[in-house]
């Protein structure tokens, strides 16, 4: 990755950083029990729960995975982009009942949901343990990609650009819990809104406009821009389906429903998501097929990495003044997702873990809630350093586990009244297993699923 | 309502099998009809009751849509093009996209009779105050 030279990227990062810190502050101020720092107080109006879930799940992948993997696979990875309808589907299925459940009983984490539903404690330990799990995996990743980012960024080490994105990070997790996060997470949805917009523009001038584009595109490679790109149907249709009905599975977005102030808000819910959602797929497609056509053309050397396709393209075709919105955005887009899974496995460890093995909550859950964010924070930036490639794997899986474990779990088990507690521990029990063994095996090696179909979709669809 | 549930659960697991069995034999297209249905099914398990028949005919109009596009994309050939652009690419865009997006947009006139009646809403608000 190139290595910023302007100082108007450089002051965009630091001044992005500082308002983080700030609303860290001010969430602080507010924060005074379990509820405040779980649930952000149950108070988000519905375009501060949409634009902070959209947020958090948008991640690092639309800036850098997303364009990289356009650039590689063509319209292989837009099926993933066009999954739009998972929105409502995950709303009716899943979202309306959690805000519903929260509404009359006091629940603040998706293992209190599960326990309210099929009661007893091991459906809530089996939800706890597979968010945990997974949340480390994902957290790994994130932190290990901020490191990277603002080491390669601003030409300093990777442990001690780690070490700053962690400590702002620490600094408005620990002391505003889910508050903080939803309103730093509504700070990076506007960088990022801001910053799509122009990418989009900069994206098309560069490669001469769409027909110019898709022309030489196709002529370079008829498969690459057909309607399955380069990895084929069976990888573009498992792709789509996990990620439509998947989205009833991430814990970051669903359990944004159980903070929201006014059920009858939820009505806006679509119509503003996708408001925030789509220009965040321009970056995604646009910048993905524009750095191929530079490549192509001659006009970019071959990039040694797809994921450098979204900085090259910042860096060498927008003004500063973009550029320096664009890199806080991409900082903002990893803080906010890392922020939400730091919650969530606080919130796992002290809250649900306890309550299911002990049978009680645990005193001074506030205090014991804020430790557990620092150690989590600590324990994924040293398997992010230590074990970079555990990490990827742990990513990969995350997603994957989430999506299999958790959308059955809540999706049958809010609607469908014979949906057992047996059947909720053995479901997210197999669907660990099947994900780690699948992906162990993979990675070694051994493909047993059909070439194209992805672990997460076998896992769901099992 | 348990009854159609019960049925819809049933129907789940069949198309979860399909599926999968379409895609170790790497029947793509039957592996996309099982996940579309599969979808569709899911949905209308969350749908208010009251309003499942009308979700019906949308659920099954939508995977129709799908399926057409589906169809157009295996015929049209990696080179040829539609509106200007690569044929294939063109589908996804304006069918596969727009057809995601457009229940987006409807969902705020739908909310009242397919996901949240103002009854049922009465219902919580009046147990909350309780």
């Amino acid at each position: 990755m190139p290595i910023v030279q302007s100082p108007f990227v450089l002051w965009s990062c630091i001044v992005y950083m500082a308002a983080c810190l700030a609303i860290g502050y001010w969430a602080w101020r507010r924060t005074e029990n379990s509820k405040d720092f779980f649930v952000a107080g149950k108070s988000l109006g519905i375009v501060v729960m949409i634009v902070a879930s959209n947020t958090s799940i948008i991640s690092g992948f639309a800036f850098i995975g997303g364009p990289g993997a356009v650039y590689s696979s063509g319209s292989s990875s837009m099926w993933l982009a066009c999954a739009v309808i998972g929105g409502p589907v995950g709303l009716i299925l899943v979202g309306k009942r959690l805000a519903l459940l929260a509404e009359i009983r006091e629940i603040y984490t998706l293992p209190d949901v599960v326990q309210a539903r099929y009661g007893g404690r091991w459906p809530r330990a089996a939800m706890a343990l597979a968010l945990l799990v997974g949340v480390v995996g994902y957290l790994g990743t994130q932190v290990l990609a901020l490191g990277v980012a603002m080491s390669a960024m601003f030409d300093i080490n990777l442990v001690a650009s780690m070490a700053i994105g962690l400590a702002v990070l620490a600094g408005y997790s620990v002391a505003g819990g889910m508050l903080a996060a939803v309103y730093t997470d509504l700070l990076q949805g506007a960088v990022m809104l801001t910053a799509a917009f122009a990418i989009c523009f900069y994206a098309l001038e560069a490669s001469g406009g769409l027909t110019e584009m898709t022309t030489t595109l196709q002529a370079m490679d008829p498969e690459y821009l057909s309607a399955w790109g380069t990895m084929g149907p069976l990888a573009a249709v498992s792709w789509h389906f996990l990620a439509v009905l998947g989205i009833a599975g991430q814990p970051h977005v669903i359990t944004k429903y159980l903070m929201l102030r006014d059920i009858r808000s939820m009505r806006w819910a679509q119509a503003l998501s996708i408001s925030t959602f789509l220009p965040v797929t321009f970056i995604w497609v646009g910048v993905g097929l524009a750095m191929r056509y530079l490549v192509q053309t001659g006009a970019e050397p071959s990039l040694a990495s797809e994921d450098l396709a979204t900085p090259m393209f910042l860096l060498h075709h927008t003004p500063p003044v973009v550029a320096g919105i664009a890199l806080a955005g991409l900082l903002g887009a990893i803080m906010s997702t890392s922020d939400t899974f730091l919650n969530l496995g606080a919130a796992a460890a002290v809250r649900d873990i306890p309550r299911a093995f002990l049978g009680r909550g645990i005193e001074r859950e506030l205090f014991w809630s804020r430790t557990a964010t620092v150690v989590l924070l600590a324990v994924s930036a040293l398997f992010a350093y230590y074990m970079g490639s555990l990490t990827a794997l742990l990513g990969t899986f995350a997603a994957g586990t989430f999506a299999a474990a958790i959308a059955p779990t809540m999706a049958l088990g809010l609607n469908w009244r014979r949906a057992s507690a047996a059947a909720c521990v053995s479901s997210i029990g197999v669907s660990i297993v099947l994900n780690v063994s699948l992906e162990l095996l993979a990675r070694n090696g051994v493909q047993i699923l059909p070439q194209g179909l992805f672990v997460g979709a076998f896992s769901l669809l099992s | 309502m348990t009854e159609f549930r019960d049925g819809a659960v049933k129907a789940l697991g069949a198309l979860g099998v399909c599926a999968l069995a379409a895609a170790t034999v790497g029947a793509w297209f039957v592996f996309a009809v099982c996940c579309w249905a599969f979808l569709g099914v899911a949905f209308l398990i969350g749908v208010a009751p009251a309003s499942r028949r009308a979700a019906t005919r949308w659920v099954v109009l939508i995977g129709l849509v799908h399926v057409g596009l589906l169809v157009a994309m295996t015929l049209v050939g990696p080179e040829e093009r539609f509106l200007g652009l690569p044929a294939g690419w063109a589908l996804l865009v304006f069918g596969i996209w727009t057809a995601g997006i457009v229940p987006n947009l409807f969902f705020s006139r739908i909310f009242d009779r397919w996901v949240l009646t103002p009854e049922a809403i009465d219902r919580v608000l009046a147990t909350k105050r309780r």
